[in-house]
């Protein structure tokens, strides 16, 4: 029957089924061929997303676009302008430590691709060529989802299940999203150096400085509070990412003054409308999970990949492979949504760190969110830059390596992964 | 749903098409506010358990019973954006004639799903009527009514699709 499954829901998402759809029609396909009662579609559909951790995904969304709306975007460049806006290549670090800095305080690299292309896509390309411009921004745009909050984060704690927290993930990524900006960084450095790119903005000041910080600090102490809180076990992810919005709120209204309240009502229904594709991906894929558990399916699969190899190590590669191939071709939320079941398990039975797996699946499909054909962030920076996609992928493939060569070193070295979680009291 | 491009301009709405839009308005306005009461729930219960040590019985079950209802209610107006993701790189090998014959193929077989599971929500409901929810005086099939809602505004939209041949454009939904 899984094999069955597995044809069918191909075949319908080849020929333009959206893939949530597909899976609800394989699995109904499915129960109708199986002894399983019909009213099981809607009962699961409905149980699966009746969770209260998966609230934080629309509240991370809410809380992300408020502050975008807010202007924090500008007065986080501000502050970047200040410290290193003069170095060589100080717009791209610019840019650089502003995705980062917004990436603590939204979860999601489209919205931030879209904020960071809206905001300092003409000044880049005015800067440097079109395809560098580009390429900064996109690589800036998906720390979104490794620094925390992360809402892919969030929907693969979920699908893995108790073995993985959310504060726990979060945790995982302060490290290597640290490695993986000052690496970008040194990208934009190497071809500001070697491309002879002319200095912008302004000489660094102490004071100048210090009177950003003074503009911004009410900003930084968002992910402070926020994710502090949800470590530090003060609250629940989920209340954590409700207490976000309503300190995005007060920052918009109060502090910058630039959120209007006609504002909130297209925030809030565009982040309905963004969680709803995710909720009907994982309403319609638990449907197929029971089906293939009906079937024994995992059983199944964990005895073949463990007949294939006994190393742990290969087993990292070969998912790492899998997930460069997913990553092309398919939308992150919906790899995560389908493989978590399948591979998180399989992972625990190597005896993987469950943190460890998780982030470096996470690592692997944001990465895919920068590789054609289905790179949703190409899309985004392309569509609001009017750059050509062939120019951004060509000058974006130094950043992609770098990531990979993040990935392998997580790989091989876990404690860049798992020594902040468990210093924290996460995990094993 | 993706798409082909349309071929000919999308006729100007008739009196179905009016009466979808109205329908849409609602849903997005029942969505917003739905998702607003999300916010002032979840936020609430975390003020008053650090501001008056106390909590609310009840925020949990109905913190979840707004998310159940905001994620079906928005499926069908996530299907007239186009915002639920498919696989387009074997469609658009297609000629655009083949390409509207299998988005109305893919269309009417999402038709039946979405009416099969319309259909059972509404059983499910009907049978869990009288059980009640241990924290509020209210029925569990409202956890289920919004399941039977989403799929057969769904399947209003799908129609639409399937009549028309093409996706309409994403502002036509909410504005």
């Amino acid at each position: 029957m899984s094999v069955a499954i597995f044809i069918g829901f191909a075949l319908l998402a080849a020929f333009g089924m959206p893939i949530a759809f597909a899976l609800g029609f394989s699995a109904l396909g499915a129960v109708m061929v199986s002894d399983v009662s019909l009213n099981l579609l809607p009962q699961r559909m409905m149980h699966a997303v009746n969770s209260f951790p998966l609230m934080s995904i629309p509240f991370f969304i809410i809380a992300g676009e408020l502050m975008i709306k807010a202007g924090i975007v500008e007065r986080l460049i501000a502050l970047a302008n200040a410290i290193v806006g003069r170095v060589p290549g100080g717009l791209a670090h610019v840019t650089m430590l502003s995705g980062a800095g917004l990436a603590t305080v939204s979860g999601a690299a489209v919205s931030d691709a879209s904020a960071l292309a809206t905001i300092l896509g003409p000044s880049l390309t005015k800067a440097y060529d079109r395809g560098f411009a580009t390429s900064i921004i996109a690589a800036a745009a998906n720390l979104g989802p490794i620094i925390p909050p992360s809402g892919a984060m969030i929907v693969y704690a979920f699908m893995a299940g108790a073995s993985v927290s959310v504060g726990g993930m979060f945790m995982a990524g302060v490290i290597p999203g640290l490695i993986i900006t000052v690496g970008f960084m040194l990208i934009c450095s190497w071809y500001a150096w070697h491309r002879g790119y002319p200095l912008t903005g302004d000489g660094f000041r102490l004071g100048n400085v210090l009177r950003e910080i003074g503009r911004s600090w009410i900003i930084l102490l968002m992910p402070i509070v926020v994710i502090g809180g949800i470590v530090g076990g003060a609250f629940t992810a989920t209340e954590g990412s409700a207490i976000a919005v309503v300190y995005a709120l007060a920052i918009g209204f109060f502090v910058t003054r630039r959120l209007k309240l006609a504002d909130l009502p297209q925030v809030l229904l565009r982040s309905a409308l963004t969680t709803a594709m995710v909720g009907t991906l994982i309403a319609c894929a638990s449907v197929v999970t029971y089906m293939l558990t009906v079937d024994l399916l995992p059983q199944k699969l964990t005895t073949f990949i463990q007949a294939l190899t006994s190393s742990p190590m290969m087993f990292l590669l070969l998912v790492t492979i899998l997930l460069f191939l997913v990553g092309m071709f398919l939308e992150s939320n919906a790899a995560y949504i389908m493989l978590v079941p399948l591979l998180h398990p399989i992972a625990l039975k190597y005896g993987i760190d469950p943190l460890h797996f998780g982030f470096l699946f996470v690592l692997n499909l944001v990465i895919g969110m920068l590789t054609p054909p289905v790179g949703v962030v190409l899309f985004v920076v392309c569509g609001i830059t009017k750059v050509p996609m062939r120019e951004l992928v060509y000058a974006l493939w130094p950043f992609v390596t770098l990531m990979y060569g993040v990935l392998l070193l997580c790989m091989l070295f876990p404690p860049i992964v798992t020594w902040l979680p468990r210093m924290l009291g996460y995990g094993t | 749903m993706n798409q082909p491009q349309p071929e000919s301009p999308v006729a100007p709405p008739g009196a179905a098409q009016r009466a979808l839009g109205a329908i849409d308005r609602v849903a997005a306005v029942v969505i917003i506010a739905i998702m607003a009461a999300m916010v002032v729930v979840v936020s609430l219960q975390v003020f008053l358990r650090y501001a008056f040590n106390t909590s609310i019985d009840w925020a949990d079950d109905v913190g979840r019973l707004l998310f159940v209802w905001a994620i079906f209610l928005t499926i069908p107006l996530g299907i007239r954006e186009g915002i639920h993701i498919g696989i387009e790189l074997v469609v658009k090998l297609f000629s655009p004639a083949v390409q509207r014959a299998l988005l109305r193929l893919m269309g009417t077989l999402t038709i039946i799903m979405m009416a099969v599971v319309c259909y059972q929500a509404v059983m499910v409901t009907i049978d869990q009527w009288d059980e009640l929810l241990p924290t509020l005086d209210v029925t569990v099939a409202i956890f289920m009514i919004p399941v039977a809602i989403g799929a057969a505004h769904s399947v209003l939209h799908l129609l639409r699709l399937v009549a028309l041949g093409v996706q309409p454009q994403a502002k036509e939904a909410i504005e």
